[in-house]
Order: structure tokens, then C-alpha cells, then sequence
């Protein structure tokens, strides 16, 4: 259990890094539309894409940086405990509006045609997987999050069993 | 809950204090202490039958039910 735990403590320390670097690439984006990009195009639907995509990025990294010291402090003698069923709960929803709001932006970034996809270097492979799969990751986290709550009445129960 | 637990009752006609009758019983005092104050979620057979033993008394005279 103890392996299977840190394994996914790596992965969500992965996860971050990955997060914090499309951040970065998004805010390396604006700047070079900004200050570089000597177009005549309207600059200001892209922009606002990009800006979208720098805020959920960051709360989705942010809330991911929160589980990784959830799953890092771990109790695996008091696991069922309403703690850990708020957190897996949170992270399961953020991931949800997350793969929501990404499909949303997805379409918009289709729907702007090619001249938004050249100056935003805009690739579209792949989107569609990783929406599907983080959909089913947030299901996944808010059933689990489901168990550890009646898990946790259970054991209330238990305890109070005299 | 309307189940009502007059433990504390059967023990003050009885001169018992809560720390004998959880030795008695074999419980620990906090869990004694859950069962007065109406806190616990159930009781065992086992743990009934041992207070009963210890008060010689019956269950009925212990746990009672109220319309809420």
C-alpha cells in the first residue's frame, strides 16, 4: 500500500511540474503576442484563451499541489477519516469542471479556424483523450470519495458500539 | 434519539459510582461515559447482560423509550 501511495505521490508531483510548465508555455504565449508578433490580426480573442487557460491551469495546480500533501501525510491506520473524504472529493470535482471547461475551450479554439491555430501554434491532438480520461479519473475520485464518507459512518458507528 | 438510557438513575439507587460499574463490567469509563450521556449508537447483548449482572437489575430498567 505504502509503494502503491508514493508511486501516486510521484505522479502527482509529475503532474505539477507538467502544470506549472503549460503555465509557463501559455504565459510565454501572451507575452510573444503582446510584444513580438507584428500582425495586423485581432489579438484580443486569443489572449483571453490563453488567460483562461493560465487561471484553471493554475488552480488545477494548485488544488493538485494541496492532494499531493493529502496523499503524502497519508494515515493508513485512519484512513476512512471526513479529511481525506473532502480532499479526494475536492480534487475529483476540480478535475471534473476542469475536463469541462477544457472541452469548452477546445471548441472555441476549433471553431476560431486556422489563423488562431497558427499564431497560438495551436495542436489539437490528443485533447479529446485527455478530457475522456480525466473525466473518468474525477468519476473514479468522487466514488471513492463516496466510499471513505460511509466507510467513515460505518466506523462511527462501530466506535460507538458499546 | 427516544431511546433514553437511565443509567444514571439505577447507579444513584444503588450508591454505584460510574468508575466501579465500568470495572465491573470490563468497559472503559469513556465508553461508560458515551453510554449515559446518549451519545452511542448501539449496545451489545454482551455489555447489557454485564450491567444488568453488575445492577442486578433488568434491561427495561435501564434503557427506556420516549416519544419525541
Amino acid at each position: 500500500m505504502k509503494n502503491l501511495i508514493f508511486s501516486l505521490y510521484l505522479l502527482i508531483c509529475l503532474w505539477i511540474i507538467g502544470g506549472l510548465t503549460a503555465i509557463f508555455r501559455s504565459c510565454s504565449e501572451v507575452y510573444n503576442m503582446i510584444f513580438i508578433h507584428n500582425t495586423n490580426d485581432n489579438l484580443t480573442i486569443p489572449i483571453c484563451i490563453l488567460l483562461i487557460k493560465i487561471s484553471i491551469n493554475s488552480i488545477v495546480t494548485f488544488y493538485l499541489f494541496k492532494f499531493s500533501r493529502v496523499i503524502n501525510k497519508l494515515n493508513l491506520e485512519n484512513f476512512l477519516s471526513k479529511k481525506n473524504g473532502k480532499s479526494f472529493r475536492t480534487i475529483g470535482r476540480v478535475f471534473l469542471y476542469y475536463s469541462f471547461i477544457r472541452l469548452f475551450i477546445n471548441v472555441i479554439e476549433i471553431s476560431l479556424g486556422e489563423n488562431y491555430q497558427k499564431l497560438t501554434e495551436y495542436n489539437g491532438k490528443g485533447v479529446i483523450e485527455g478530457v475522456v480520461t480525466l473525466l473518468i479519473t474525477s468519476l473514479f475520485l468522487l466514488i471513492i470519495s463516496k466510499i471513505i464518507d460511509q466507510g467513515y459512518n460505518f466506523k462511527q458507528e462501530n466506535d460507538l458500539t458499546i | 434519539m427516544s431511546i433514553v438510557v437511565n443509567l444514571n438513575t439505577v447507579l444513584a439507587e444503588r450508591n454505584l459510582k460510574s468508575k466501579d460499574l465500568a470495572e465491573m463490567i470490563g468497559i472503559t469509563e469513556a465508553n461508560l461515559s458515551i453510554l449515559k450521556s446518549g451519545k452511542a449508537k448501539a449496545i451489545r447483548f454482551s455489555t447489557l447482560e454485564a450491567i444488568c449482572k453488575a445492577l442486578d437489575c433488568q434491561p427495561a430498567d435501564i434503557l427506556a423509550y420516549e416519544k419525541e
